[in-house]
């Protein structure tokens, strides 16, 4: 489960990326070549970028990139370390249960509005998924880490892409 | 009060380990549901999609792809041969061999940890070569990395003018040129570091990689060692003007007015690809996807800090703290120089413990009016910043150079902060000369109309 979802991750990322680098290209060369512009693409990229951002945050969760100070949590004896995690991982669920549960009523909204985005004319609630998938996607990798974490075992989810 | 609630938070969920990003988010959220109650927290989502999606700020997945790519692509070797070749038969050769590298990498990187991984397997092995005491060579290392993210392309500049753009007009591409002369002074002053903490034990011309090596030059055998024979020269200049091209490509872009600093970055992103697949064949399609991952997921952690202290700032501002601070700051002193040493000492200390992007969003909205007020400029004052969060890079605690330093020599934090400090004060200088003197940041973009 783990492994699959990992691998659905970094699809997602290595796909965002690459389609974001080969649009933003592709505008730069028709611009000069062409002498055409095609900045309404901008609008593709702009939202990957989001979907690309909330889909390698829950990535880092578990590789546990995310930039922190341990210092003083490293001087806890193991009884306060399980318990200052616990309570860590408790917020920051609580945190992108928020996002979640607006992100959806957002998602809603737009789809009962049929609100359309303003260059390419598509249905804004697609892009506006990526915010709440995203959170559900950090709201699990975080659970994980830390349950993880606290049983001792290794995470087995970091596979080589 | 709001201020207080607003930084208490933040600075004790990060003391139990809780990572930056979030911190700076649940913060940002218990202040919102204190002030405007559960409605308001509606308007998280919708802040956060909205700075994330913001054109100028995709520069960043760009210029870190491109750095990723070059990681793979065999530039960096080819940099480190080519400032050999030029400077390692002199004396303290090594060192400026490290610095020139370290330049030239900050030059195509954004970041000072990516500079510091890309040089530091080679050289620091190098600098004990050459006699330098093992903590000695992996600090000269962290603090050569943290010039990263003052030489152009930087993305402590790119974040710095969108947040002070909503203040005054300024520009990344200004931000940029304006970075070139700190970063070299910054590179000057650690050269002298090492020259004086050095003096006695200094070896010449130990210096041992790929091109030089070949030709029997400085492989320690001779006791004065020789100029390398122009034929290596030429060739160490050929395969490394592939590298050194990427910096002429993007600033001569930017400045030209021909690119966008974001487009300069696709350009430079394709243009690595193809160094790295037809020029130095390093580069394996097969390698692309774990590329693709690993520029993402840096470019999320950078990301989803900076969604996370938007609408924090978004805070900051609503609630006039900026102006609450600022009139408090202003009641004690309006001393330009006091409250500058002040300022940069609290950054100074900030940067030791967090992140130079979550510092720029914390800091830049309540500090920027401040600066503006006692008339300093506001590029100068970017500059001030940036400086002063790259020397945060390589300041125990937690300098992330530091970290990466450590991980490459396999040494604990502890021996290599030993080593740090000749390095430390060095930098502290550059910062006050800097403070001191705005013509240092000013002059260049002034210089070309940017």
């Amino acid at each position: 489960m783990s492994k699959a979802l990992a691998y659905v991750e970094y699809t997602i990322l290595a796909l965002c990326l690459s389609i974001m680098a080969t649009i933003t290209f592709a505008n730069v060369l028709s611009r000069f070549i062409f002498n055409f512009s095609i900045a309404f693409t901008e609008e593709i990229t702009v939202n990957l970028f989001v979907l690309l951002t909330f889909v390698g945050a829950s990535v880092g969760i578990y590789k546990g990139a995310h930039l922190g100070f341990s210092l003083i949590y490293e001087k806890l004896t193991h009884k306060f370390q399980i318990l200052s995690s616990i309570l860590a991982a408790a917020l920051i669920v609580l945190f992108f249960s928020v996002i979640t549960y607006h992100g959806f009523e957002i998602v809603q909204s737009q789809l009962a509005r049929g609100q359309t985005t303003p260059a390419l004319g598509w249905p804004r609630w697609i892009f506006s998924l990526s915010v709440p998938i995203g959170s559900i996607l950090c709201i699990i990798r975080t659970i994980e880490t830390t349950v993880k974490g606290i049983l001792g075992m290794k995470n087995e989810s970091v596979i080589n892409s | 009060m709001t201020e207080l609630i607003l930084f208490g938070t933040f600075f004790i969920l990060i003391l139990f380990n809780m990572p930056i990003a979030f911190a700076l988010g649940l913060a940002g959220l218990v202040v919102l549901y204190l002030d405007k109650g559960v409605a308001a927290l509606q308007l998280i989502p919708s802040i956060m999609n909205a700075s994330i999606s913001s054109f100028t700020l995709l520069a960043i997945p760009f210029f870190v792809l491109a750095g990723v790519i070059m990681e793979y692509s065999g530039i960096s070797k080819r940099l480190i041969d080519f400032a050999s070749v030029c400077v390692s038969h002199r004396r303290n050769g090594i060192a400026m061999v490290t610095i020139m590298t370290a330049l030239f990498f900050a030059a195509i990187s954004g970041s000072g940890p990516a500079t510091v991984a890309a040089i530091g397997g080679i050289l620091i092995p190098a600098l004990e070569k050459n006699g330098y005491p093992k903590h000695t060579a992996a600090a000269l290392i962290a603090s050569s990395g943290a010039i990263g993210i003052v030489i152009p392309p930087s993305i402590a500049f790119i974040i710095y003018a969108v947040i002070a753009s909503d203040t005054v007009p300024i520009t990344i591409s200004r931000m940029f040129i304006a970075g070139i002369v700190p970063g070299l002074l910054m590179g000057l002053a650690l050269l002298i570091a090492s020259f004086i903490i050095m003096k006695k034990r200094l070896t010449t011309g130990l210096v041992h990689v790929a091109a030089t090596a070949e030709a029997g030059v400085g492989n320690g055998k001779t006791a004065k060692p020789k100029k390398p024979p122009f034929k290596v020269v030429m060739k160490a200049s050929y395969e490394a003007i592939w590298g050194l091209l990427i910096p002429v490509i993007i600033l001569g872009g930017i400045y030209g007015g021909i690119f966008t600093p974001t487009e300069a970055a696709v350009v430079a992103v394709f243009y690595a690809l193809f160094v790295g697949l037809v020029i130095y064949k390093e580069l394996k399609i097969k390698y692309l996807p774990k590329i693709l991952v690993d520029a993402g997921v840096q470019t999320a952690i950078i990301m989803i800090i900076v969604g996370a202290a938007s609408f924090l700032s978004y805070i900051i501002t609503t609630q006039r703290m900026a102006q609450n601070i600022s009139d408090a700051m202003l009641s004690i002193t309006d001393n330009k120089i006091i409250i500058l040493l002040f300022v940069t000492l609290i950054l100074l200390i900030v940067g030791a413990f967090i992140d130079a992007i979550s510092a720029l969003y914390l800091f830049v909205p309540i500090l920027l009016p401040i600066m503006l007020k006692i008339g300093v400029d506001p590029t100068t004052f970017g500059v001030i910043m940036t400086v002063n969060l790259a020397i945060g890079l390589f300041t125990p605690p937690v300098g992330l150079n530091l970290y990466v330093a450590c991980g490459i020599s396999n040494q604990s934090l502890k021996q290599v902060t030993k080593g740090i400090f000749p390095f430390l004060i060095a930098s502290i200088i550059v910062l006050l000369l800097l403070t001191f003197i705005p013509a240092l940041s000013n002059w260049l973009p002034d210089r070309l109309g940017m």
